[in-house]
């Protein structure tokens, strides 16, 4: 990245503030890892990867969408074409749960110019150290497309999506770009 | 140092197809979608189209049946077949091939402005001169293919790397008469030598002592290890 200003800037016509938030928040995270060098942060940050997009993300949209819910016509809003998505709980001895975070941590790691760890014995060593993220249970204000249709049948401007999360996302933004 | 990563399927150590993997199985399992194994996701990942219904399976056919004549050891040129297919046309042509070009001397080439002479005469795009007496350096060489092939050597190239040439002004290339082939080649080019290969393909051009005339020699495995 040559020119941090002009990317802000470039950042903050495309996105949302929640999205420069979250970008932000992982170029420090990169930075941070740099600097440490350290391959257990980054085997860290690989299993939060597999937290929050498998475990957690799901979790707030059965919160927001629970197996029973039904839609404004009263159909059950999981069916046809839409499938209820189950979180998965993160175990080190999944084959599969394992390979993820394997190669995931890898990536990164080839990414930083840093030494890959292949051998999986001492991956297993180091991903032993991590602990669970914990989850918090995040509130998105997110309308169906038949809601939205119903919506501006009715004449009725659309939500702010992130109003709730803009007031707290502007402070953490400054902040981050000041420790940048 | 930040590197970005450019997406490989080939490489199987570098990750890539495994994270897809991962990732898209885990996809998978949260909506209970079978899984697929990690050749599936290359496929798709890697947009691999498996084209070996028709063409390439025809071509295998024809190289096979080539290979079980030679295999029955039959020698005579004439049983063997080129084979030209295609099938938009569709076209289907065998044909006799001709024997290997073999390499001959001139009178006069018109590039050269003089004679050529093929060392060994007729050698063919087969033929290769191998030098397996280790480590050398370009003064060794040339003492060598002096003493066994009669010539001086000006010229020695490796692909399209020019490791020696004795024109160049002031003769700059005079050190390295004392330097190995293989450590020059690595400074030149900027490359390491390939792991696992212990020769380099080197062609060398000069004229031959005893009559002063321009020669052509087939490619020179040098082996210097």
């Amino acid at each position: 990245m040559k020119d941090p200003v002009d990317f802000v800037a470039q950042l903050r016509k495309t996105a949302t503030s929640s999205s420069i938030r979250e970008q932000l928040t992982e170029i420090r995270s990169l930075i941070e890892i740099k600097q440490s060098n350290s391959m257990q942060r980054i085997v860290e940050i690989a299993r939060g990867y597999f937290e929050t997009n498998f475990d957690h993300k799901i979790r707030d949209l059965k919160a927001l969408f629970p197996d029973d819910k039904l839609d404004s016509e009263g159909q059950p809003f999981w069916s046809g074409p839409k499938r209820s998505p189950q979180p998965i709980t993160f175990s080190a001895e999944d084959p599969l749960h394992f390979s993820f975070v394997f190669n995931a941590a890898n990536l990164i790691a080839v990414n930083l110019c840093m030494e890959p760890v292949r051998d999986e014995a001492a991956f297993r060593g180091l991903l032993g150290q991590t602990q669970a993220t914990p989850y918090v249970q995040k509130l998105i204000a997110v309308e169906t497309p038949e809601e939205a249709k119903a919506r501006e049948e009715a004449g009725r401007p659309a939500p702010q999506t992130a109003a709730n999360s803009d007031d707290d996302d502007e402070p953490v933004i400054t902040e981050l770009l000041a420790g940048l | 140092m930040l590197v970005a990563a450019d997406f490989e399927k080939d490489d199987d150590s570098n990750f890539h197809i495994d994270y897809i993997n991962a990732t898209s199985n885990l996809r998978a399992r949260n909506y209970k979608i079978t899984e697929c194994d990690r050749n599936k996701t290359k496929m798709i990942a890697g947009k691999i189209i498996p084209a070996i219904a028709t063409t390439t399976a025809m071509i295998t056919g024809a190289v096979c049946a080539e290979i079980i004549k030679f295999a029955q050891g039959h020698r005579t040129i004439g049983k063997f077949k080129n084979t030209f297919i295609n099938l938009a046309l569709p076209l289907f042509l065998f044909s006799e091939p001709d024997d290997v070009k073999k390499m001959k001397s001139v009178e006069f080439d018109p590039i050269m402005c003089g004679p050529i002479k093929m060392l060994p005469e007729g050698f063919t795009c087969y033929d290769k001169v191998t030098i397996n007496e280790g480590s050398m350096t370009f003064g060794q060489l040339f003492e060598w293919l002096k003493t066994n092939k009669g010539v001086e050597i000006s010229m020695v190239t490796c692909g399209a790397v020019a490791l020696y040439n004795m024109y160049l002004p002031g003769n700059k290339h005079a050190p390295r008469l004392e330097q190995k082939v293989e450590d020059v080649y690595k400074q030149v080019s900027g490359e390491e030598l390939v792991t696992g290969r212990n020769y380099l393909q080197i062609e060398v051009g000069g004229t031959i002592i005893e009559s002063g005339e321009d020669f052509q020699m087939p490619p020179i495995k040098y082996v210097f290890m």
